[in-house]
């Protein structure tokens, strides 16, 4: 069964093409990688997946239903989350307000089966590993747990499907282990992930399939191995001959 | 109909002035200046109380009124603008406190009776058929010289570049080794002197009066707003958009319409396109 | 403001404080609460009590603006909007269609609603200087128009004549207050829960609320309808309290008046803005002997406040008794 669907989607800003014709497809449960070099469209695909973007064409289909368009909220509420690149707590909040904020949604509320939505928040902290901090100014935050927020504030929505936008960017190599580790577990438990990633050392170990975007198109897709070996992967990404 | 078109061309030539300040202040050190209409007052106070009071004569005592208005604009920025950058909405209050401390402040010294100040020329001349008080094409005239020198400055010279360079990246002019602040100082004092100057423009065609620095604000704004919030030629189109909508509604329609047109106009530009006729995006 | 972490800290120079159940704060509410009752009996001066009830209304009006202002993000510009509004149509529908007291009473937060309802939907998709300079410019058309307007609205010299809320000092005292204490006590029950943190939320980073599934717009309008009503209700008890409207009611003055009350006694934080409200009206009557200068007061109140207390001087004080306490 394919989760999320993507169908030559289009977009441009201006005279920028950031997307031109990208189609893909997740099957349910799957953890699936989107590499490629700076500028290849890989945030604006999440733009306009998660739809914070409206394409200028092209379809997204999310279990089987067109999303394409519609805002944000509604897409959140569907079941298709997503996380930001750099992150964006809720400044001037707790770690547990932030959380509780997630709570508040429809979805969250329906899907959490009458539990107060503090012991939901809790809950959540708990499973990221963030509940020592939980009554901190989110100002407070390292980066590396400020990426764990996030995640908490996503599942949140309990996701059908999660996109990570470069969770790993930015970490030192004693946060991106624990980071590892939760995104390894919220697949084991069934989540289905896409996840754009710069850091390819952290991803090869995650991910069962890759898919390379250059300059808003899709070069390849394939294993991890395969896709290293590409000829047209590694000119993307070193180049080539000018 | 030429009267239209002359008569247009002098408001926008004023307005030009006005928004070009704003619009710099905004591009360069993203500060929303609503003290910027202070300085318009200040510039038109600074001109009587030279020119009428202290009887300077009338050029040394309007540039005197510019460079007044100026370093009022860099005390300005150093006081309250550089503690509190950060926060937009801090910037804003303490701007707009500033500007009534000002009109509380012209009120103390000179009441709230209008005041007049000599033109520069009382010689009428005769434009493409239309008669048009000297004053008025003197106004033209220095404004729009004032733009184009300002227009040169900023995209033909070294300073310009900096200036430009700061208002596309902060943080990447600082690690250039940029003064930053000393930049966003000058920005500010330029643009204080720009509404300063028509201020001291303008003081002889209208009256002087304390509160005149709200309706100014109002108006740059909204032609910053409507070409776009950090556009030098986006403000400059706009201004005559305004200028002219402006002098086309008070021939045809009634005077005292023509000062609620600006803010019909930037609700209306708000409410439907935010970003302008040529603007940035406004953020996602 | 980009959700980096790095200018998370430093973002937010006028952050809105936190309402925590403290017994001090309680116990400073019990007690001010206790003192604004007896006024009347140990100050009972026609004049004191005049001021205070503009005080009340004062109070009402900046925790009105700080609702939408203080935690959603929308720094109001003209909240005289709302406010002239409420004293317009109370004043005009009792003078010429001479209706009666409580109906003009109620009509001015009713239309005031009516007007939020109308702009609310394109305007609340602004944000921070856009929004600011459209309420400008909002209640600079609506001033504009009193005067251009004249038959109907008595331009220049406005509306006289209005009925008095009461003709005696202690009731239209006690009405104001009850008005204040209804105002401030509601809407800070109403932020203190999870809707205020949503509120908040919204004013940090709206784009991830709308991520988080949170659909802000509802929110925003439900604090801009609590605004609006808020200072219709002070605009037309106002008018009658006045007996007469004119249009200062929409002036910039006035909306920057409340934004100074509220900043200075803490933005985000309904008692603080009511409590700046209190300070500010009773400072400036105080200090009345220089007369047209008050707004020349304030603005010296607020420099220092907004450069040292950026929270407020009410939460700034809660803080450290907090920090003794521990």
């Amino acid at each position: 069964m394919r989760s999320l669907v993507a169908r030559d989607l289009q977009k441009r800003f201006g005279g920028l093409v950031a997307l031109a014709g990208v189609s893909l497809e997740v099957e349910q449960g799957e953890i699936l990688g989107v590499i490629g070099p700076n500028g290849a469209g890989k945030t604006t695909l999440f733009h306009v997946l998660s739809g914070f973007l409206p394409p200028d064409g092209g379809k997204v289909l999310f279990r089987g239903q067109d999303i394409t368009g519609l805002p944000s909220y509604t897409v959140a509420q569907l079941g298709l989350v997503r996380t930001f690149q750099l992150v964006r707590p809720f400044a001037g909040l707790t770690v547990l307000e932030n959380v509780v904020v997630a709570c508040t949604s429809a979805r969250s509320r329906r899907l959490s089966r009458g539990r107060s939505l503090q012991d939901r928040a809790w809950e959540l902290l708990r499973q990221v590993g963030l509940a020592h901090r939980a009554a901190e100014p989110v100002d407070h935050l390292p980066f590396g747990e400020l990426k764990r927020l996030e995640i908490a504030r996503a599942l949140a929505l309990s996701p059908d499907v999660l996109l990570l936008d470069e969770p790993f960017s930015g970490l030192s190599a004693a946060e991106t282990a624990p980071l590892l580790e939760l995104v390894r577990t919220l697949s084991q438990s069934g989540a289905t992930l896409v996840v754009v990633e710069h850091k390819l050392r952290e991803l090869m170990q995650l991910v069962r399939r890759v898919v390379v975007l250059d300059f808003g198109r899709v070069i390849a897709t394939g294993t991890p191995e395969e896709v290293a070996r590409n000829p047209a992967v590694v000119r993307a990404y070193l180049g080539g001959a000018a | 109909m030429a009267d239209v078109l002359v008569l247009g061309a002098m408001q926008s030539a004023v307005y030009a002035l006005l928004a070009l300040g704003f619009t710099l202040i905004f591009g360069v050190g993203r500060v929303v200046n609503l003290a910027h209409g202070a300085f318009y007052a200040l510039g038109a106070y600074a001109a009587y109380t030279l020119v009428v009071v202290w009887k300077f004569p009338l050029l040394p005592g309007a540039l005197v009124a510019v460079l007044f208005t100026a370093l009022v604009g860099i005390g300005v920025d150093r006081v309250l603008v550089r503690p509190v950058r950060r926060s937009i909405t801090a910037v804003l209050i303490l701007t707009l406190v500033f500007a009534l401390l000002t009109e509380q402040v012209l009120y103390a010294v000179y009441g709230y009776t209008s005041r007049n100040i000599p033109a520069f020329t009382t010689a009428t001349w005769n434009l493409f058929g239309v008669q048009v008080p000297g004053q008025r094409v003197v106004t033209f005239g220095v404004a729009a010289a004032l733009v184009g020198i300002l227009w040169a400055l900023v995209y033909h010279t070294r300073t310009g570049a900096t200036l430009l360079a700061v208002a596309q990246d902060r943080e990447a002019a600082l690690y250039m080794g940029i003064d930053v602040d000393r930049v966003t100082s000058l920005t500010m004092a330029a643009s204080a002197a720009l509404a300063g100057a028509a201020g001291v423009l303008t003081a002889p065609l209208l009256v002087v009066s304390p509160h005149m620095w709200l309706l100014p604000l109002v108006k740059s704004f909204a032609i910053v707003i409507l070409g776009g919030l950090g556009s030098i030629p986006g403000s400059l189109l706009a201004s005559l958009v305004v200028g002219y909508a402006e002098t086309t509604v008070s021939y045809f329609v009634a005077s005292a319409l023509a000062d609620l047109i600006p803010l019909l106009l930037i609700l209306a530009m708000l409410l439907l396109r935010p970003t302008g006729l040529l603007g940035r995006h406004v953020e996602v | 403001m980009d959700g980096n972490p790095s200018s998370a800290s430093e973002g937010a120079v006028l952050v809105p404080a936190r309402t925590r159940g403290r017994p001090w704060g309680y116990a400073a509410a019990a007690a001010s609460g206790f003192l604004l009752l007896t006024v009347p009996v140990w100050l009972p001066d026609r004049y004191v009590l005049s001021t205070f009830v503009l005080a009340h209304l004062y109070a009402a009006m900046a925790a009105g603006w700080d609702v939408l202002s203080g935690f959603t993000g929308r720094e109001n510009f003209g909240y005289a909007l709302f406010v002239g509004t409420g004293a317009y149509a109370a004043a005009l529908l009792s003078t010429r269609l001479q209706f009666p007291l409580w109906c003009t009473i109620l009509a001015g937060p009713v239309v005031a609603a009516g007007l939020a309802l109308l702009v609310g939907g394109p305007a609340l998709r602004l944000r921070g200087p856009y929004f600011a300079l459209a309420s400008l410019a909002a209640a600079g058309v609506l001033e504009r128009m009193t005067l251009l307007l004249w038959p109907i609205t008595g331009g220049e010299e406005g509306v006289f004549g209005v009925p008095p809320l009461s003709l005696s000092a202690a009731t239209t005292y006690y009405v104001t207050l009850a008005f204040a204490a209804a105002a401030v006590g509601g809407l800070w029950w109403a932020t203190r829960g999870t809707w205020g943190l949503v509120l908040r939320a919204i004013r940090a980073n709206e784009a991830a609320c709308e991520a988080c599934g949170v659909h802000t717009f509802p929110h925003k309008m439900g604090a801009l309808l609590l605004s609006a009503t808020t200072g219709g209700l002070a605009g037309s008890l106002y008018a009658h309290v006045q007996e007469h409207v004119g249009p200062s009611v929409y002036s910039a003055a006035l909306s920057v008046t409340v934004i100074i009350m509220s900043v200075v006694g803490g933005v985000g934080t309904v008692y603080g803005a009511a409590a700046g409200g209190y300070l500010l009206t009773l400072l400036s009557e105080s200090l009345r002997r220089f007369g047209e200068y008050r707004l020349l007061v304030f603005a010296l109140a607020l420099l220092p406040v907004v450069l040292y207390m950026p929270r407020g001087v009410l939460p700034h004080l809660l803080g450290h008794l907090r920090r003794r306490e521990r």
